[in-house]
């Protein structure tokens, strides 16, 4: 009756090792999720405990419950703000997906010469910083005298020299216009990186089929980049809703002419650390938490039918 | 269900920028304080002189401009062995930053407020009673205007400057020549002493192809100063006549294109000084300090000074000591040498042509030879007799943001935008959104 228990007992230490071999994988992923603990989940508890009190910085925070909700649901700021950042967005995004795709179309089934040169060069304003880029544009446009103005004064263009910073349609349309000129770049690289994936074999059956460029384009390559499309999408609309450098250096801080360019970012900024409601501007930024958080799974299972990502 | 959740992560990270705090930008060094705490014998002003080299330990100041750091080596020339790090903190972020550094217990010894929020912060427990160091037998010397703003509401004096920034009209000699038909301060301010008469030449320099002001905006300066009371008197936010007035001027400069159409700061509103066709600058103190000598090269000799409308102050920036500071005793000495020591604050005023809170020293340097950038006229002079007639203080503690709302309305309603009622609305409004606990007068 010893020799069983002598076989067991060997038996046993392969298996233990191959156990502990197991928790090597959360030893890796362990720095990830302490820094997500310290450094994002703390602080959006702690933001959410910031939002039920009034508190200007640096005297003691006063408990004030619901209070700073019911004040945002009656906020014409605040809706003012998040209908500005989602038309922003939404001027700069529609044209940007437009613009790759073109690109994509164009990249894909013509042989253009100096095709990674010009990749290169759409990405480049990606490169810089927004901060950088907002001034630059109000460098160019704003006052009389302004490089643009004098420019269009010298093409006898009627109207100029133009007050580009007094006008909300052209100030909130240059905000769009500054976020796709940094942005299409990227998004075309993507979507390029994408194509990419798509199987050689399926044009040629497409070719075979009699396809021409337009229905193969349609047909085949966008529905199987679809992934790579909700990728996009997605982090365009939470990057969008964030808007907050370029707005805020092309105008003052606070998104004038007439708040046409007061995003959401820049409001609970404003009202954070210019006006010391850090209660309420904690508020803000929990509503934008849900909003971006709600329409991102709402994107994502819309653009994720029932069939699957591969199929439209 | 993994994807969602990874999803929901993703986001929580993206989102995470809004819960950020910043952090504090000056190291502050909680062991030399204690050090310097226990070396540093208690510095009284009014016992028998110490040898200032006995004296050591180290500070650190916290100052929203550059100014402070000019005095730390005049300072170590006296006190060699006292170390002063001065973190100059951009004014956009001060109190975010202080507020975090005062939470984590890691606040500088001397720190800083500006204009825009000097009120707030003396009504704070944050700044320290001055009247332990012997403030009192200072007080006479001190620019009235300038201590109050440093007192609190129950008479404490709490923070000081170095500066004061009293203000008048900047304006080209040679164009007042050429079309007033004088350049005499005296009789320049004349022609300009109310809004009407300022309108008038207006006119008149446009007839002449020359802008009367680089922009509107810089009036609004001393319009601040034209009130009866400040923004919020017991939490009641009230619009002085006088503003509405400036509402209309400033619609009319604009429509007849009596300025330059540039903003405040702008490369424009610099290139102005040098250009052959802007008349005048309506600013303080800081606004010949920082725009018009630095600017004025072919116009040097060229600029004169006189008495705008309302005599005005604006801007200007305060120093207290931190009340949990463990250096205090240093920590005065250094404020003492940069605010109330005559002999150094008139070496920093003859180098940077800064007007001083001092009075004795802006009266020593009346007497003194004038600035040739300003054709010999003497700025002292001129800024001692504005500050014998700057009224009471109308600072509050919500100008910074209430300021900017306004000048925002103004150019709304300037712009035809909107309509003056529009435009008021909308000040009332943005006013409430950002202090909510406010109401308006009616």
């Amino acid at each position: 009756m010893i020799q069983p228990d002598a076989q067991q007992l060997p038996r046993k230490k392969p298996r233990r090792s191959t156990l502990a071999k197991d928790r090597y994988g959360y030893l890796f992923i362990a720095p990830f999720f302490v820094v997500f603990l310290i450094f994002g989940l703390y602080p959006i508890i702690s933001t959410f405990q910031l939002s039920l009190q009034k508190w200007d910085g640096m005297m003691p925070a006063i408990s004030i419950g619901l209070k700073n909700y019911a004040r945002i649901l009656g906020d014409q700021v605040f809706y003012l703000s998040l209908w500005n950042t989602i038309r922003i967005w939404l001027g700069n995004a529609i044209p940007q997906f437009g613009v790759a795709l073109l690109l994509v179309a164009i990249f894909t089934f013509s042989k253009i010469r100096g095709k990674n040169f010009y990749r290169a060069v759409f990405y480049l304003p990606n490169l810089i910083t927004a901060t950088s880029v907002g001034l630059l544009f109000n460098l160019l446009l704003d006052g009389d005298n302004s490089p643009v103005n004098q420019l269009l004064t010298a093409l006898n263009v009627s109207g100029a020299p133009i007050s580009f910073f007094q006008s909300k349609a052209l100030t909130s349309g240059l905000v769009s216009f500054v976020q796709w000129w940094m942005w299409f770049g990227y998004t075309t690289v993507i979507i390029l990186a994408g194509t990419t994936t798509v199987d050689k074999s399926m044009y040629e059956a497409a070719m075979v089929d009699g396809a021409n460029r337009s229905q193969t384009f349609w047909r085949i390559t966008l529905p199987l980049i679809k992934p790579t499309l909700v990728y996009l999408a997605i982090t365009s609309f939470i990057g969008g809703m964030q808007l907050f450098d370029v707005p805020l250096t092309l105008s003052n801080n606070l998104g004038d002419p007439g708040k046409a360019v007061l995003t959401v970012s820049m409001y609970l900024y404003n009202q954070g650390f210019k006006n010391f409601n850090y209660g309420y501007s904690a508020t803000i930024s929990c509503v934008l938490f849900l909003l971006i958080a709600g329409m991102s799974g709402f994107a994502y299972k819309a653009m994720r039918s029932k069939d699957g990502m591969y199929k439209l | 269900m993994k994807k969602t959740l990874a999803l929901i992560l993703a986001l929580a990270m993206a989102c995470t920028m809004f819960a950020c705090a910043t952090t504090p930008a000056a190291e502050a060094t909680p062991t030399d304080a204690a050090q310097a705490a226990t070396e540093a014998p208690a510095a009284e002003a009014t016992e028998a002189p110490v040898d200032p080299a006995t004296l050591s330990g180290s500070i650190t100041v916290w100052s929203s401009g550059e100014e402070l750091t000019r005095f730390v080596e005049g300072f170590n020339a006296v006190y060699p062995n006292i170390k002063v790090e001065v973190t100059v903190v951009p004014n956009s972020e001060f109190l975010t930053k202080l507020s975090t550094a005062i939470s984590g217990g890691e606040a500088p010894d001397l720190f800083t407020g500006e204009s825009d929020y000097v009120k707030y912060l003396v009504e704070t427990p944050y700044w320290t009673d001055l009247s332990q160091f012997g403030i009192d037998q200072y007080k006479d010397n001190i620019w009235e205007y300038v201590r109050n703003i440093g007192t609190d509401s129950k008479g404490v004096i709490k923070a000081l400057s170095w500066q004061a920034s009293p203000g008048g009209i900047i304006y080209r000699r040679d164009i007042a020549k050429a079309v007033l038909g004088t350049d005499d301060p005296a009789a320049v301010a004349e022609m300009l002493n109310s809004n009407a008469k300022m309108m008038e030449v207006a006119a008149k320099m446009s007839a002449s192809g020359i802008k009367m002001f680089a922009t509107w905006q810089d009036i609004m300066n001393m319009e601040f100063t034209n009130r009866a009371s400040g923004w919020v008197t017991d939490g009641k936010l009230s619009i002085d006549a006088n503003l509405s007035e400036y509402m209309d001027m400033a619609k009319t400069i604009v429509d007849n294109g009596y300025d330059k159409n540039c903003d405040p700061w702008s490369g424009e509103w610099y290139a102005a000084v040098e250009s052959a066709d802007c008349f005048c600058y309506i600013l303080p103190t800081w606004g010949y300090q920082f725009l018009i000598k630095p600017s004025a090269i072919t116009t040097s000799g060229q600029w004169g000074m006189c008495e705008a409308p309302v005599p005005y102050v604006k801007g200007g920036t305060w120093v207290g000591i931190y009340d949990g500071s463990q250096n205090k005793d240093l920590a005065w000495l250094f404020l003492q040498y940069c605010t109330l020591n005559e002999e150094s604050v008139k070496a920093y005023a003859s180098e940077y042509s800064e007007y001083v809170a001092l009075k004795s020293v802006d009266e020593a340097l009346a007497k003194e030879a004038g600035d040739a950038v300003l054709g010999g006229q003497n700025l002292y002079e001129f800024y001692n007799g504005v500050m014998a007639k700057i009224p009471a203080d109308l600072m509050t503690q919500y100008d910074g943001t209430l300021n900017n709302a306004f000048l925002s309305a103004v150019k709304s309603y300037v712009s035809g935008a909107m309509t003056k009622d529009e435009a008021i609305a909308q000040f009332k409004a943005d006013a409430l959104n950002a202090y909510p606990e406010l109401t308006i007068a009616e």
